[in-house]
């Protein structure tokens, strides 16, 4: 057999013979594979930012107190849990689970009737109480480091102004615009109101808000801020999970804010988890619906899933977890679909690609069926000539894989640049477009994998012929 | 008590046999021959008169349909086509109408390419192949690919890798086919004083009558059947 080096240096020198048909095979071949990896780097992006909101809204578990997660739709309250802080701390202070743990914070969902004090217009409500700060940090949860929408100048008039809700301000709340709506919180005031672009940083028609004037009533609320007593309020109205007479208190708007449904956006009050707690338990320590469980990486979920479960198990607990898939299937089924989709493009571009190295080897090989019939004739073995026509397969994929990534690598940078910014099914804010090629650079190996996979593949059949060839019929077209 | 100088080849009843369609043609007919080590020999006939072919059974590039073949002491018609590639590469040495050099390498990697299929270390390879394009005339050339050398020059380069590996035998396929008259004879004068100093015999398939006219031994071949042998 004859030594790799001297292979490898035929072999290069045998692709430059014929440049132009050379550089056309890694070209295709570059062009495929940084095709694919700009589309994987798209899924991928996808994949991470449907699963950064999924987390951000649901944490990565959720634990609830026994059957709520079955039968709490009708009364989340009656499955509150009663020693949240005491069940935090054993969670925190767990061995297995504190270091993969990012935080630990609770909500309370509740529903009820509010009514707006200035237009007496009333509605029912899902209530939903939170730590502001927390919140805000698993609402945040970046740890793929993509672009955060909060910072794009075109969500300015979503994001910008006084936060939704805040630790200090424990009666504050937000209300969903399509409830502000039928509250018409924005009704008395429509006549007062000062003109959009001079409240607002931008004076581009905000999404899916029905055409309500969102920076509007944004600025009404965040005016009225400096103002105290001023605030607009609302009154709200819930019956205790026990029975008894209905618990009512007030809540100040803090702001009016989009939600990701119709159905969020017409129903939702977000608020301070205390005041939640002591507007459904009176006098009692603090209750939670459920514990939010925010992992540091998606991959630990199953690992603390279990270790919840053996703690329930050990110490009795009335309680049950989701994960973040559970309580959202549309995650696993986005993924599904489009990396089926990915696969069928995968393949195609695979498919073709391949013909055109096939096509490409076969040809070098038929120009070359004299000089093979010398080698064999000087004495390389069959073996010997596959392995020397394969490596010239697999170098024009390696060349055109390797540009292929250099390609991947500038369109993901060209993409940055470009600040492509739309807005994703199930949210309300514009996401800025970007390929994950670089920083999720397992895309970058499957489709430099793909392009060596390819050109082997579709090399080994020509290069089988040429060995099998007889000497003297390949001699014959010296 | 063993032959003190055995031939170098000895073919008995070797026949080679194509199908073309529904037709066989024989190509060669039970030919029985013997070439002595160190002879220059020279297989002649008319065209399709089966030269070709007994040069190629002669040289392990074809198998014969049946008959024997013994080279240099091995019953290489019982070889895998593995070892008859091995066999090719230690044993034998090739010179071809077209010269049949690699176009990617110069002269020097050319000569060298066969030391390479057996393993010769580099060094060596190196040392060795220089002084065989040294032996040819073309210790200027070493570094020219075949495209910017003569066919005289790419011939001389062609002896040299044949003869590099210091073969037992070397089969040449109208080496001078491709030659002007003058260049042919240079190469045929070059032939002799390298079998003269290596050792090596040479057998010559060629209906060119100035190379026939050197032979020490020739063999006539006609419809496949040897005609003459001496």
């Amino acid at each position: 057999m004859i030594p790799d080096m001297q292979n490898f240096n035929l072999a290069l020198r045998n692709i430059g013979r014929n440049r132009r048909r050379s550089a056309a095979t890694i070209l295709a071949i570059a062009l495929s594979c940084g095709g694919l990896a700009l589309f994987g780097g798209y899924v991928s992006w996808t994949f991470r930012a449907v699963e950064e909101q999924t987390v951000g809204a649901y944490g990565h578990l959720q634990i609830y107190k026994k059957g709520y997660y079955e039968r709490g739709a009708g009364n989340p309250a009656a499955y509150a849990i009663p020693d949240y802080e005491a069940l935090k701390k054993r969670i925190e202070s767990d061995p297995v689970i504190a270091p993969k743990l990012d935080l630990i914070t609770g909500q309370i969902l509740f529903n009820g009737m509010v009514t707006s004090p200035g237009t007496q217009a009333s509605s029912t409500f899902a209530g939903l109480g939170v730590f502001p700060s927390e919140d805000k940090r698993v609402t945040r949860w970046n740890p793929y480091k993509i672009s955060d929408p909060s910072l794009l100048p075109i969500n300015a008039p979503i994001f910008s102004g006084v936060p939704e809700l805040d630790d200090a301000d424990i009666t504050g709340g937000s209300v969903g615009l399509g409830l502000a709506r039928v509250l018409q919180l924005n009704a008395p005031a429509k006549a007062e109101a000062p003109e959009p672009a001079a409240s607002a940083p931008s004076t581009e028609a905000p999404p899916a808000n029905g055409g309500v004037d969102l920076n509007f009533l944004n600025a009404q609320s965040g005016a009225k801020q400096d103002a105290p007593g001023e605030k607009p309020s609302l009154d709200i109205l819930v019956a205790p999970p026990a029975g008894g007479l209905p618990n009512a208190t007030s809540i100040t708007i803090r702001k009016l804010v989009p939600r990701a449904t119709k159905e969020m956006e017409d129903s939702v009050i977000k608020m301070h988890v205390r005041h939640a707690s002591e507007l459904l338990f009176p006098g009692q320590p603090l209750h939670v619906t459920a514990i939010i469980v925010l992992l540091k990486s998606s991959d630990d979920t199953e690992a603390v899933a279990n270790r919840l479960q053996s703690l329930i198990d050990s110490e009795h607990l009335d309680l049950e977890y989701r994960r973040w898939h559970e309580i959202r299937p549309f995650f696993l089924r986005m993924t599904k679909m489009i990396g089926l989709i990915f696969d069928f493009v995968y393949i195609m571009l695979i498919v073709m690609v391949a013909f055109l190295i096939y096509n490409t080897q076969s040809s070098c090989i038929m120009e070359r069926l004299g000089e093979i019939g010398t080698l064999r004739a000087m004495g390389v073995t069959r073996m010997g000539l596959w392995r020397m026509l394969m490596l010239e397969g697999f170098l024009l994929g390696l060349i055109g894989g390797l540009c292929g990534l250099a390609i991947a690598a500038l369109g993901d940078e060209v993409v940055q640049m470009l600040n492509i910014v739309y807005i994703p099914p199930s949210v309300t804010f514009y996401t800025k477009l970007e390929v994950l090629v670089l920083r999720d650079p397992i895309v970058l190996v499957q489709a430099f994998i793909g392009s060596l996979i390819c050109s082997l593949i579709s090399s080994a059949w020509p290069a089988w012929k040429a060995s099998r060839m007889e000497i003297v019929e390949a001699l014959r077209h010296s | 008590m063993s032959d003190p100088d055995p031939p170098l080849i000895t073919a008995e009843h070797l026949s080679k046999e194509y199908r073309m369609g529904r037709e066989v043609v024989h190509a060669v007919r039970g030919v029985s021959l013997s070439i002595r080590r160190g002879a220059f020999t020279v297989i002649s006939g008319p065209s399709g008169s089966g030269k070709s072919t007994l040069l190629h059974l002669l040289g392990c590039l074809d198998k014969p349909t049946s008959g024997s073949l013994n080279i240099a002491g091995e019953n290489v018609s019982a070889l895998s086509d593995r070892a008859l590639s091995n066999f090719r590469a230690r044993r034998l040495g090739f010179i071809f109408q077209s010269f049949n050099l690699i176009p990617v390498l110069s002269a020097l990697e050319n000569v060298e390419y066969p030391m390479k299929i057996n393993r010769v270390p580099a060094d060596e390879s190196r040392v060795r192949a220089l002084e065989m394009l040294q032996s040819v005339g073309l210790g200027a050339h070493i570094s020219h690919r075949p495209t910017e050398m003569s066919g005289g020059q790419c011939q001389r380069v062609a002896i040299a890798r044949a003869l590099v590996m210091k073969p037992d035998l070397v089969l040449a396929d109208e080496p001078t086919a491709n030659l002007d008259s003058a260049t042919g004879e240079h190469i045929m004068a070059l032939m002799h004083e390298l079998k003269r100093q290596t050792g090596t015999a040479f057998v010559i398939s060629t209906h060119d009558p100035m190379v026939a006219s050197q032979a020490e031994q020739k063999i006539l071949m006609r419809d496949g059947c040897l005609q003459a042998n001496g």
